[in-house]
């Protein structure tokens, strides 16, 4: 079961229906159960020790955790107790609960590691013995990967810090937590829910409310637009470029410019989707993009894109670095050695560095992903690094840097950055994304375009300028949700109105879609992650 | 200004109906408009249009089966010289559980008392049909028998959904669409006056004898022969004699008689081969057929339409509605006026002979001219009339 399909529409409708009937303090059971069923039936019920494992042992490990820290608390209440000694008792339970954080990290980030590294590991250890000896005696073939198992451990292994961090109090009750980690809209996707905010919603007073529920519909109908209409029409001519050979420049242009379309279409579709039927539920999820193509800088890309990747990664990963004793010692000995700008060029460098790492090889294994990686972290220490220079040069030349065409020079080297990013991991290699970027600058052949070779690689004249227009109305959409909500603004409206546009975006994805005979539809390209 | 209370509940339900009815206008508009349409040589669409446009009770014969049926059969034809109500309910490749449904279908409307079921289906076997069903599938209603038929089949390209609603099927043709789709849509597609037929003058040398290749074996399916139980078994119910035979299409094996045969017997039934009876019809390979695969033209159609109607004369009591069924009378023009377009049309064709069997009215002058007199002269009876 797709989430694109007509059975999850079906299966959501069912869950509704059982969902408003059931009294409100058992309707978290619903969705417990309707989160099994869904996990069931989209074809993982092989996977489902699995998330239950991560999440009972991060249930017990920060319940435990908790715990100590109770005791911790009671003991530090006691009267007469002196500075030294409340230090000793908070060292003493800190180690205590160090050792069951150890425990889950190491279980849980050690299942997700095994079942994404790998296959990566054993190709490059057969590399090895093959130059030795001519074997390749490992195999990787009993590796599973998890249905949705990056997304269930970031979000569980978050909340196990946040709880050793004792930014929040942790769960009693384990179907309680599991509901969490398991809620059918965001298990196989994301958004990476942080604890505190999806445990809050879900413990919330879950009641019938008919506008949300017309506002989680109408995202839906967007969400499904952007998937079956704009990224599944993009990928039938990216996967036609991609795949074959000897094309010219100007169809690789275009094809890497719909790549990066494509993918947003495709993964903010899917957010759009599950947000709006957790809307229906009155559960909100977190945001995970914020119309990422209007940013001016690639930091501000990052942070409107895939936001709750790269909010886990600054909170769990980049600032945990910073402040690591290993960093503190570096920026001292870097502070006597160094300028202070040079100390601060350290200080963010490696932190920088090795969250993109990280990042890339969350998107996946292999030299591209690590290249992702590099890029990003070299893209953003220059942009933060040298920001004085830049002003400066931008002074130097006398720009202005307070008009339209200043702001749309800097989103589109933004999209450009982005786009060069995906030719690192779209066309498979590192080495055929530059072979594809050399072919761009010295074999461009626009006469492919004018002529009309560019309609013979799976969209037609018809559909190519389908998906363009679908691209307008996107933009369209994009800057009227930048100054406003949309469904509030429409709720405001006549019935008429409101229910043409509701009429028009239906029977759009209904004709205009990509699913079906004839058609290859796509899986949601974040579902590999 | 908010209705709360059990007022606005009302008016909210009131809403939620008013809604889901618009949507189903439209999606119904919509799915007429993209649905695929059969006007060629494979016309199910002009031919359930016209089925399902006529009076109740007024068609006696039924010839159902495969294109062989509606090309091969004139049932206008056999109304203007005897009388006797008929329709070819036939679809490209149908085999029996399509045609099953298009027997139930016909049933809602009709009382036929005779069913010619044409056996060429029992040389199908599982081999993919998905658009074949459709062309049936499409056109009528009954959604129980189409689940079912769906999930008996072995097409995987057959859904439950695409056969239910053709719209999920057929909506990439947004980019497709002509003056016929919209007429369609709208209710506004030409009428036609055939009763089923497909008239085409064409003619192909077709070399006639039984082939004795060794897949053209009777292949028929246990799924399909369940249905041909039940459609045997449809017509006990409804009282219509049913009739299994073979229109003399070249492209049949002594093998598949046989077979055909020894199916029929286990009904209690006989059947009719009417390839022993090529002579006696009067067809002519160089004249009557119009495509490779053998299907006959409208000369070949008249003369085996002739030949059916005899037989209907002399075995049954048929009445004859001749000057009592308006409808049908009125229709003959439209008739004829359809004869003498696909006439036309081929005069005006291109023609460009893909070898050297292709003896084309068009390059026979003296036959051109024969048969312009021929559909002059109706056309004048018809005026005199």
């Amino acid at each position: 079961m797709t989430i694109t399909s007509v059975s999850f529409l079906v299966f959501l409708a069912a869950t509704v229906l059982v969902f408003y009937i059931c009294p409100v303090r058992f309707r978290w059971i619903v969705l417990l159960v309707a989160s099994l069923c869904f996990y069931i039936l989209a074809g993982a019920v092989q996977f489902l020790p699995f998330i239950v494992f991560t999440s009972l042992v991060v249930w017990l490990c920060a319940f435990r955790i908790g715990k100590l820290y109770e005791e911790q608390d009671e003991k530090l209440r006691a009267p007469g107790l002196e500075r030294s000694q409340k230090k000793a008792i908070r060292e003493e339970y800190k180690k205590k609960a160090k050792r069951f954080l150890l425990l889950a990290l190491v279980l849980c980030v050690g299942i997700l590691c095994v079942t994404k590294f790998t296959k990566y590991v054993v190709n490059y250890l057969n590399l090895l013995t093959q130059a030795l000896n001519g074997s390749a005696p490992f195999s990787a073939e009993w590796v599973i990967v998890p249905l949705g198992i990056s997304y269930y451990t970031f979000s569980t292994v978050g909340y196990l810090l946040d709880v050793y961090w004792k930014r929040y109090s942790y769960e009693k009750s384990f179907p309680r937590f599991f509901l969490y980690a398991i809620y059918f809209p965001h298990i196989i996707q994301g958004p990476i829910s942080r604890y505190n905010l999806l445990g809050q919603e879900l413990k919330k007073e879950l009641r019938f409310d008919s506008q949300r529920v017309a506002f989680g519909l109408e995202l839906m109908l967007w969400g499904f637009f952007k998937k079956m209409v704009i990224a599944d029409r993009l990928n039938i001519y990216v996967s036609n470029i991609y795949d074959g050979n000897d094309y010219t420049g100007s169809l690789f242009l275009i094809a890497a410019i719909f790549d990066a379309f494509q993918i947003y279409t495709d993964f903010s579709g899917y957010m759009d989707i599950v947000s709006g039927a957790s809307q229906i539920f009155g559960v909100t999820l977190e945001k995970n993009f914020n119309h990422p193509f209007f940013s001016e800088t690639v930091p501000e890309f990052w942070r409107r894109w895939h936001m709750t990747l790269g909010g886990w990664f600054k909170d769990y990963v980049y600032y945990p670095c910073s402040i690591s004793g290993f960093m503190k010692s570096l920026n001292k000995k870097a502070k006597s050695a160094l300028s202070d700008r040079g100390a601060r060029f350290v200080a963010v460098v490696i932190p920088v560095f090795v969250t993109w790492v990280l990042t890339g090889l969350w998107h996946g294994t292999g030299t591209p992903y690590v290249c992702w990686g590099l890029y990003y972290g070299t893209l953003i220490t220059i942009s933060t690094a040298f920001a004085p220079e830049f002003q400066k040069i931008n002074k130097l030349l006398k720009i202005n840097t307070d008009c339209f065409s200043w702001h749309l020079f800097r989103k589109l080297r933004t999209f450009a950055c982005f786009v060069g990013g995906r030719l690192l991991t779209s066309p498979g290699s590192v080495r055929r994304g530059l072979l594809i970027v050399k072919t761009i600058i010295f074999g461009f052949a626009p006469w492919y375009i004018t002529e009309g070779d560019i309609y013979n690689h799976g969209l037609n004249l018809a559909n190519f300028w389908l998906a363009l227009i679908c691209l307008l109305v996107l933009w369209a959409v994009s800057m009227m949700q930048e100054r406003f909500s949309i469904g509030e603004k429409l709720a405001g409206q006549n019935i008429v109105f409101r229910w043409i546009i509701i009429y028009l975006a239906i029977f759009a994805i209904l004709i205009f879609g990509v699913y079906g005979i004839g058609y290859d539809a796509t899986a949601f390209l974040y579902e590999q992650f | 200004m908010k209705i709360t209370g059990k007022k606005g509940q009302i008016r909210r339900i009131f809403k939620i109906v008013l809604f889901v009815l618009i949507f189903a206008l439209l999606f119904y508009f919509f799915q007429r408009l993209l649905m695929r349409k059969w006007l060629d040589d494979q016309n199910a669409t002009y031919m359930w249009e016209e089925f399902h446009s006529l009076e109740e009770d007024t068609v006696d014969v039924l010839f159902m089966g495969t294109s062989h049926v509606h090309e091969g059969i004139d049932p206008m034809y056999i109304y203007e010289n005897s009388g006797i109500t008929s329709f070819t309910l036939s679809g490209s490749q149908a085999r029996f559980d399509t045609t099953y449904l298009a027997l139930k279908e016909a049933l809602k409307t009709q009382s036929p008392q005779i069913l010619f079921l044409d056996m060429s289906a029992i040389q199908y076997g599982q081999q993919l049909r998905e658009a074949k069903i459709h062309q049936i599938t499409d056109h009528i209603s009954l959604p129980l028998d189409k689940i079912e038929l769906v999930r008996n089949s072995e097409d995987e390209d057959l859904t439950m959904l695409d056969v239910l609603f053709p719209l999920f099927r057929f909506h990439s043709r947004w980019n497709q669409l002509n003056a016929h789709d919209f007429m369609y849509a709208t209710g506004d597609l030409e009428t036609t006056y055939t009763r089923g037929h497909y008239v085409d003058y064409t003619t192909v040398l077709s070399e006639f004898h039984f082939y004795d290749e060794d897949g053209m074996t009777c292949r028929i399916t246990d799924r399909d022969r369940s249905y041909l139980d039940r459609l045997v078994t449809l017509c006990e119910e409804n009282d219509i004699e049913l009739i299994m035979y073979k229109l003399p299409a070249p492209y049949w094996s002594l093998s598949l008689s046989e077979s055909a045969t020894e199916i029929a017997a286990e009904y209690g039934l006989e059947f009719w081969e009417m390839y022993y009876e090529f002579d006696e019809i009067g067809l002519d390979v160089t004249t009557d057929f119009r495509d490779a695969t053998d299907h006959l033209n409208q000369y070949g159609a008249e003369k085996i339409s002739a030949y059916l109607m005899e037989y209907l004369q002399e075995n049954y009591d048929l009445e004859d509605q001749r000057g009592t069924n308006a409808r049908w009378d009125s229709d003959l023009a439209g008739y004829h006026q359809e004869l003498e377009d696909a006439y036309q049309t081929l005069l005006e064709a291109e023609t460009e002979p893909e070898d050297g069997t292709d003896i084309d009215n068009q390059d026979d002058e003296e036959e051109d001219d024969e048969a312009v007199d021929h559909l002059v002269q109706d056309a004048d009876e018809e005026e005199g009339e």
